[in-house]
């Protein structure tokens, strides 16, 4: 958390003391689920949240973040152009993951049956 | 035959949430290559509203439009480091290119970094400069 505690620091003002501890405690909860950049990320919604709306922009953190485990188009309009680019990073390396692991199925699976048709044609050859 | 393929493509592609869109490669290449000259020349004009119309006191962005000042430079600092690997992500993607750019993108620098000094600032650092250059020999007679 030692990383986060600067941002931290920076919400008490709007927050409060109980709001940052509350913050934190669930920041704690949430690394043991996600990675560390998604850890970060979540933080920096938040804090640019709160930044720009006051204690709405938790609100808006939070639709934009069930956006993101939905599956749907979140709404990053209310970050600025640097955070709004580390979200797009995750996302778009999240679809460079699946599309590899797209490939590699292909691969696999090309493979698999290249090896069952020369079986095939090979006995064919054999019988005829 | 064909209905076997057909069943593997299938099981290959399953049924996706989010469909992939289906595209032609050229328009969308031009696309990628329109935004992304967009965004440079856009961050360009602005680095240059940054070095006439804003100032910095001890790193720290002063004057008027200081909030301004700041926002521009995060996004030039935002653009110039990261426009080229979300465009190339995006041909990545798309199945433009076959080689996936680094996992991690570039870091991005400081917005302080495009601070231009005040002109007290300036006169000081100028001053300090002369100070800290040694007398050219002959000089000093």
């Amino acid at each position: 958390m030692s990383d986060f505690s600067k941002t931290l620091d920076s919400l008490v003002d709007t927050l409060g003391e109980a709001g940052v501890t509350l913050l934190s405690g669930q920041l704690s909860d949430l690394s043991s689920q996600a990675d560390e950049p998604w850890q970060k990320l979540v933080l920096e919604m938040v804090a640019q949240g709160v930044e720009s709306n006051g204690m709405d922009g938790i609100r808006l953190a939070e639709d934009a973040l069930k956006s993101l485990m939905d599956n749907e188009v979140p709404d990053l309009s209310f970050l600025d152009l640097a955070s709004a680019s580390d979200v797009l990073a995750q996302l778009q390396n999240a679809e460079a993951d699946r599309k590899r692991k797209a490939h590699d199925l292909v691969v696999k699976v090309g493979k698999t049956i290249g090896a069952i048709l020369s079986g095939v044609i090979r006995a064919a050859v054999t019988s005829a | 035959m064909r209905p076997a393929l057909l069943v593997i493509a299938l099981i290959l592609t399953g049924c996706p949430k989010n469909p992939a869109l289906v595209r032609d490669a050229k328009t969308y290449e031009a696309e990628v290559q329109f935004f992304s000259m967009a965004a440079t020349r856009q961050a360009d004009q602005l680095a240059e509203f940054i070095a006439s119309s804003c100032s910095c006191v001890e790193g720290a962005w002063s004057g008027s439009n200081q909030d301004l000042c700041a926002s521009s430079a995060l996004n030039v600092q935002t653009v110039g480091a990261r426009i080229e690997w979300h465009a190339q992500m995006m041909r990545y993607n798309g199945g433009l290119i076959d080689e996936r750019p680094p996992e991690e993108p570039p870091a991005i620098p400081s917005a302080t970094d495009l601070c231009p000094m005040s002109d007290e600032a300036r006169i000081e650092a100028d001053e300090a400069e002369a100070e800290a250059t040694p007398a050219i020999e002959g000089e000093e007679q």
